[in-house]
């Protein structure tokens, strides 16, 4: 049974969704950039633990920087909160009634939560460097 | 009021590839869209095709892409988009003439979740009763009128023709919760296939666009659940 | 009520799939909140730094928090308990990602042949990130 194809990712891409396909599309994004920065940072610890060469030691650099923590941390904490709406919705079908009041309640608590500890983490790098 | 509309327009025979083509046409806040279309065919250029028949949204004829969405062109009205009017056909299936697609994809996955009702149980004396309660459990997903807005919005629909899709879903739904129904076993395996309900990623893109305004997606995770369990309730 | 569980089908295994990824998504929170947690019992609560922090909810282990100034960091953590909720730990989130990238490349790759090897790789790579994985938590 081939997979058959018909509208490219571009295309798709142009399609006025509303809030949900945003979600959708950074549940995604942020989903591969955990499986790549993991797998990169995997990949260097080993190398640094094993030979102590300098790429390694670049990419621990970049991933410990504090720019890239951000990134980091804003990947995680939407993936899991997206994750946590759908799981929900998911198990109790009800709750898809509220779909809408539940993305608003969803950024509301990703804007707190992604707000306080980036706001330090930012405050103590910038006075510490 | 001078309306702006641009069209993509397509036809295979002649051109190499879609093309928008821009008219401008004068319309009221409470026109159609449809109705804007009309007046192109009618006194401006006679080749637009287009699909459309009640005029009043029950068909399910003219669903398009209407500045970005699915929607009915007969649902929207000047008002609601606006003066300049992007107009394209449905994504996802082929196109045949400008606006109209080709349905048969839609409908053959329509055919697959057996949406007719199935009963060998020896019929009473006079109809088979079903109390209220009873028929309110399916009411929305009996209101489809299979325009095929929610399964063309569908990412997953996007990404392979092979997915079921939710208006297919819809129809699965409407019998397999309808008491009187006895085949709800052999539709659960076929939305249980590979590009079956798992394929939902909960993007809600159907219940946006279903003109019906169907909670869609509420459906499908209601299907999710019977699925997983083997049973109804 | 009316109906058997459903003869399985060729979504069977999607189905399982699909219930992994729920609810090794809601383990792996509950993981992270309860390393969190004991990280600050064990007094890092002035100590511990949002980087490093992130560490400690990732992967619970004293060789990847080398920097932390949690007192008795590898005392308190290297018993059989933590050994096997990091390898489990490990499990949930490897198979969490890989089994997402596979739902990304189906999507997106129309070729049967490639995208079946493709999912041969990955699980191939589910299979060395766990063996290496074993091999960190319990030999180093
Ligand atoms: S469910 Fe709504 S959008 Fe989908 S085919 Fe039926 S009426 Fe159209
Ligand atoms: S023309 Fe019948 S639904 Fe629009």
């Amino acid at each position: 049974m081939a997979l058959s194809r018909r509208v490219s990712f571009l295309a798709g891409l142009r399609y006025r969704g509303k809030q949900g396909m945003l979600n959708f599309i950074l549940h995604r994004i942020t989903g591969l950039g955990i499986v790549a920065f993991v797998g990169i940072h995997v990949v260097a610890g080993f190398f640094g633990q094993q030979f102590g060469d300098d790429l390694s030691f670049a990419l621990n650099t970049i991933y410990e920087s504090w720019q890239f923590q951000l990134f980091v941390y804003f990947s995680v904490l939407y993936h899991a909160l997206n994750g946590t709406r759908l799981t929900l919705m998911d198990l109790f079908p009800k709750l898809m009634r509220f779909q809408r009041e539940l993305l608003w309640l969803q950024w509301a608590i990703f804007v707190v939560s992604f707000g306080f500890p980036s706001y330090f983490l930012i405050q103590t790098s910038l006075s510490s460097s | 009021m001078k309306v702006k509309l641009r069209i993509l327009r397509y036809d295979p025979e002649k051109d190499k590839r879609p093309h928008f083509e821009n008219y401008v046409v004068e319309g009221q806040p409470n026109d159609q869209v449809l109705d804007l279309l009309n007046q192109v065919k009618w006194y401006q250029d006679g080749t637009l095709a287009y699909r459309r028949s009640c005029a009043h949204g029950i068909c399910g004829s003219d669903a398009m892409r209407i500045n970005g969405v699915n929607r009915l062109a007969c649902k929207v009205l000047v008002k609601d988009v606006g003066r300049k009017i992007k107009i394209e056909p449905l994504l996802g299936m082929p196109v045949v003439k400008d606006l109209i697609v080709d349905m048969e994809p839609f409908f053959e996955h329509y055919r697959s979740v057996m949406p007719y009702f199935v009963n060998d149980d020896p019929p009473p004396q006079r109809e088979r009763l079903q109390s209220i309660v009873e028929r309110e459990r399916f009411d929305d997903t009996t209101k489809c009128i299979l325009c095929a807005a929610c399964t063309t919005s569908c990412p997953s629909f996007w990404a392979s023709g092979e997915y079921i899709g939710p208006a297919a879903f819809v129809q699965a739904h409407r019998f397999i919760f309808d008491s009187r129904d006895r085949a709800a076993a052999e539709r659960l395996v076929v939305l249980n296939e590979r590009m079956g309900v798992w394929r939902c990623h909960d993007i809600f893109n159907c219940t946006e666009a279903c003109p019906r305004e169907i909670e869609i997606t509420k459906a499908i995770g209601e299907l999710k659940m019977a699925v997983a369990k083997g049973r109804i309730d | 009520m009316r109906t058997s569980r459903p003869i399985r089908s060729s979504g069977f295994i999607e189905y399982v799939l699909w219930l992994f990824t729920r609810f090794s998504g809601l383990l792996l929170l509950l993981f992270a909140a309860i390393s969190m947690g004991v990280a600050f019992s064990l007094g890092g609560r002035t100590l511990l730094d949002l980087p490093t922090m992130t560490r400690w909810v990732f992967f619970p282990n004293p060789n990847h928090v080398v920097n932390s100034d949690i007192p008795d960091v590898s005392v308190g953590w290297s018993n059989a308990f933590w050994q096997i909720f990091s390898v489990l730990m490990i499990f949930l989130a490897a198979g969490h990602g890989i089994n997402g990238v596979r739902m990304v490349l189906e999507d997106y790759i129309s070729r049967p042949l490639l995208v079946a090897m493709l999912r041969v790789l990955l699980f191939m790579l589910w299979l060395a990130c766990m063996i290496f994985a074993v091999y960190v938590i319990l030999y180093s």
